[in-house]
């Protein structure tokens, strides 16, 4: 029970770190995504749904 | 030889999307255009291949030997998360035209039912390490295979004399229909 | 009465699969029979109802940089939580079911529902939007599954699932006409998209009505 404990929280802290690394990763320059193959994809995890702002 | 015909087996008897309904909502949504369908299958082959053998090797040698093997899900999942984020990160830093290519997909791939599905099925087909890994190459293939057709037939759709209420997503899921009836033929191979 | 617009905007108008398209991948696979269907519509009922309720309990507490993160933990721990109670008190539901019990993880209907309402909104109508997206859900795999299993096996049964010797009903309609592709995955594709497109036509029809009634009222008040 206590080694559940503790590797969930070893889990959540990889995935946060990794999660928010990711997020101060600026792109490479003059990519533009093209957001027209995404179309009907309502897939909220996307890290690119707000930034299109994909239907 | 036994790997071979897992091989097969699962790449197109048993394929992922047309007869265990794993990847259907990249299928649905992502597959107008041949190009980005191949992009996208390539970088679920990435994903799939490397989190089949880091799930593998995670149940086994962690979660067996502590007795919690009620955590599988919550490890799963975690690790594919972190997985994704960790390549897109990578690709980012390293190779700047790999990302512009196939990285605006990745993020879609963590909540793609294939890549846990995988890891969840070679849990309970009690795969080695070595029919894990082939399993993690075979099942995306077959994806790939799948969803480049797929792409091709569509835009053929899109300028075809189709009934009006059946346009978009009704006459790709019968034409779905039709492929999944053609992988049928061949079941019962290996 | 707008707290009965919430339920019933997850049955009618914004109904996960009809509509949405979300969450096709369990649908399409679970539907081979009606108590397959509803089991697994209670299943995704119970942790939509759980985790719109956590999460908008916890939705002012939780930063907003690892917002996806969070949810997808807090979804991830009650699926499996669900998963081992169906295993105990429904196994024969939970081996037919197998390997989509843990995939309502990655549904895109669950985690849909949290970013965009339950982040945003009181817990009791988080609860109640829950509660409809788990009913439109159940009901449009209902209607599937009924389809498929009608023409597939030639009758329907439908069985406890907390009980499986109980049967509910067991009718046997034409055992000689089933046309046995249904059971199999393309039929589940060729109901769907056989659906879908009777939804189209009814929405075309009621949108060229809409239309005509306009007209009519345009070329009145000239």
């Amino acid at each position: 029970m206590v080694y559940a404990i503790i590797w969930f929280a070893i889990l959540v802290c990889v995935y946060i770190g990794t999660y928010l690394l990711n997020r101060h990763t600026k792109k490479p320059d003059d990519c533009k995504t093209d957001f027209t193959a995404c179309q009907g994809c309502a897939n909220i995890a996307c890290g690119h749904y707000k930034e299109g702002e994909m239907k | 030889m036994k790997l071979f015909g897992l091989f097969i087996a699962l790449t197109f008897v048993n394929n992922v999307v047309l007869s265990k309904f794993y990847a259907i909502c990249p299928l649905m949504g992502l597959s107008k255009n041949p190009k980005n369908a191949l992009n996208m299958g390539i970088a679920v082959i990435f994903v799939i291949f490397l989190s089949s053998i880091i799930t593998w090797l995670l149940y086994y040698y962690v979660l067996v030997p502590l007795k919690i093997t009620y955590m599988d899900l919550i490890t799963f999942i975690l690790v594919i998360a972190s997985l994704v984020q960790f390549l897109e990160m990578f690709l980012k830093k390293t190779s700047p035209d790999i990302y512009k290519s196939m990285g605006v997909y990745l993020p879609l791939i963590t909540t793609n039912c294939a890549v846990l599905g995988v890891a969840l099925d070679n849990i309970t087909a009690n795969y080695n390490l070595i029919e894990a890994a082939v399993a993690g190459i075979a099942v995306p293939l077959g994806f790939l295979i799948v969803i480049y057709i797929f792409a091709t037939i569509r835009q053929r759709l899109e300028i075809a004399d189709v009934p009006t209420s059946f346009k978009g997503a009704p006459i790709a899921l019968i034409t779905a229909g039709i492929m999944a009836c053609a992988i049928m033929g061949i079941a019962g191979v290996v | 009465m707008k707290k009965l617009k919430i339920l019933t905007n997850g049955i009618c108008k914004e109904n996960p699969i009809f509509v949405m398209m979300l969450g096709m991948c369990s649908s399409l696979a679970i539907s081979t029979s009606l108590t397959n269907a509803i089991g697994m519509g209670m299943a995704v009922t119970a942790v939509l109802v759980a985790s719109n309720f956590i999460i908008s309990l916890l939705r002012k507490i939780i930063p907003d940089e690892i917002r996806i993160p969070v949810f997808i933990i807090i979804i991830a721990t009650l699926v499996k939580c669900v998963q081992l109670l169906m295993n105990a008190y429904t196994p024969s539901l939970y081996t037919s079911l197998g390997v989509f019990i843990p995939l309502i993880v990655v549904n895109c209907i669950i985690l849909g529902r949290a970013e965009s309402f339950a982040s945003k909104n009181k817990p009791l109508d988080s609860v109640l939007d829950g509660l409809g997206m788990g009913i439109g859900y159940t009901l449009a795999v209902f209607i599937i599954a009924f389809f498929r299993q009608i023409i597939g096996t030639g009758g329907l049964s439908f069985y406890n699932p907390f009980n499986s010797t109980q049967v509910f009903f067991d009718l046997h309609l034409f055992d000689e006409y089933a046309i046995s592709l249904f059971k199999l995955p393309a039929g589940a594709f060729l109901t769907l998209g056989c659906i879908l497109a009777f939804i189209n036509n009814r929405k075309m029809k009621k949108a060229l009505k809409v239309d005509q009634q306009l007209d009519k009222k345009g070329s009145v008040k000239k």
